[in-house]
């Protein structure tokens, strides 16, 4: 629901950074998305090719990677993926966790010419 | 083609914007508080109880978010110091409140003038989680009659919580909510949260919540 301002503001910096390159075309853009957050990579696309039109990442490839969300166990510092909603640490059984990793979403690279 | 490094965070320009908007809170010695639940979940009783509460010694500002209307600012007017309404409908986020949206109400607050400003946000569990405002407190207003799986559906929003309030706690006898399997799991992403299960219909357990929030402010 909230794509339309996130696009905005990726746009932005791409522009930026390839102004900064000197570059005159933008081919691909990787994002990289935690699965923590709610952003939907098919809803930045969809915002994404109206928004750069006319602009030096017009028709620029998006390519999203997902991380997972990754867990630090309070109890025995066990970093681990979750397996299901019930966030549980494999190795202790403990149920108290800090989030360590899922929050992310930042541009990671572009490839320009 | 060359490929170019840019480790660049899509929400730093607003982070940047939340940065400014903490220090003109600070510099005007006002402790700012993002109120952030699902649609119905009493936010704006929470608000009334919460000025109603402290008003005696505190200059009280809303800021209100909603997708439209001002039903909800018209509900606090008379009870606050100031109230400033954002309507998000049209903006770049309709579905929740951003730095920039505070930033721009804030210049329409008498902050010099003010102790508290409490931040109504849209009501989503979701996307408010994303946005950093400037605020000192996040609290998450959750209520019985919306069950006790929420921290489960988004952990985020809790995970990130000073304080969590269990609103309509008068339901209880009424609704299959486990007080007890609801505060354990919100606990589990987050140990140092603060719980208040009160009724802003009946007024039960306001008291605990508004004397905590005294006590978060500058000068205690």
């Amino acid at each position: 629901m909230h794509e339309y301002g996130i696009t905005e503001s990726l746009l932005h910096i791409v522009e930026e950074k390839a102004k900064e390159a000197g570059a005159t075309r933008v081919a691909t853009i990787r994002v990289v998305v935690g699965a923590l957050t709610g952003f939907v990579p098919d809803c930045i696309q969809f915002y994404y090719e109206t928004m750069s039109k006319g602009t030096v990442a017009e028709g620029a490839a998006l390519e999203f990677e997902e991380l997972p969300v990754t867990l630090r166990c309070r109890k025995c510092a066990e970093v681990f993926v979750p397996e299901s909603r019930v966030w549980v640490c494999p190795k202790c059984d403990s149920t108290e966790v800090d989030i360590e990793g899922g929050r992310e979403l930042y541009i990671k690279e572009m490839e320009v010419s | 083609m060359r490929k170019i490094e840019v480790v660049q965070g899509i929400l730093d320009a607003n982070d940047a914007t939340a940065e400014g908007n903490r220090a003109t809170f600070d510099a005007n010695g006002c402790l700012a508080v993002n109120i952030m639940a699902s649609p119905g979940a009493g936010k704006t009783s929470f608000i009334l109880r919460t000025i109603e509460g402290l008003s005696r010694d505190t200059r009280i500002a809303v800021i209100e978010g909603d997708m439209a209307s001002t039903v909800d600012a018209e509900k606090v007017q008379g009870a606050a110091s100031a109230v400033v309404q954002i309507n998000t409908k049209g903006m770049p986020e309709s579905c929740a409140l951003v730095a920039d949206m505070v930033h721009v109400a804030l210049s329409r607050l008498p902050l010099d003038q003010l102790d508290v400003v409490l931040i109504e946000n849209v009501g989503n569990l979701l996307c408010p989680a994303e946005f950093n405002l400037g605020e000192h407190l996040r609290i998450v207003v959750s209520s019985t009659p919306e069950g006790d799986d929420k921290p489960i559906k988004y952990p985020l929003i809790f995970a990130d919580a000073d304080a969590v309030v269990i609103n309509k706690s008068d339901l209880l006898p009424y609704v299959d909510f486990d007080m007890d399997r609801f505060t354990q799991e919100v606990r589990n992403l987050n140990p140092r949260v603060r719980f208040f299960p009160l009724s802003c219909k009946t007024g039960e357990g306001v008291a605990e919540w508004v004397a905590w929030l005294h006590d978060q402010r500058p000068s205690g």
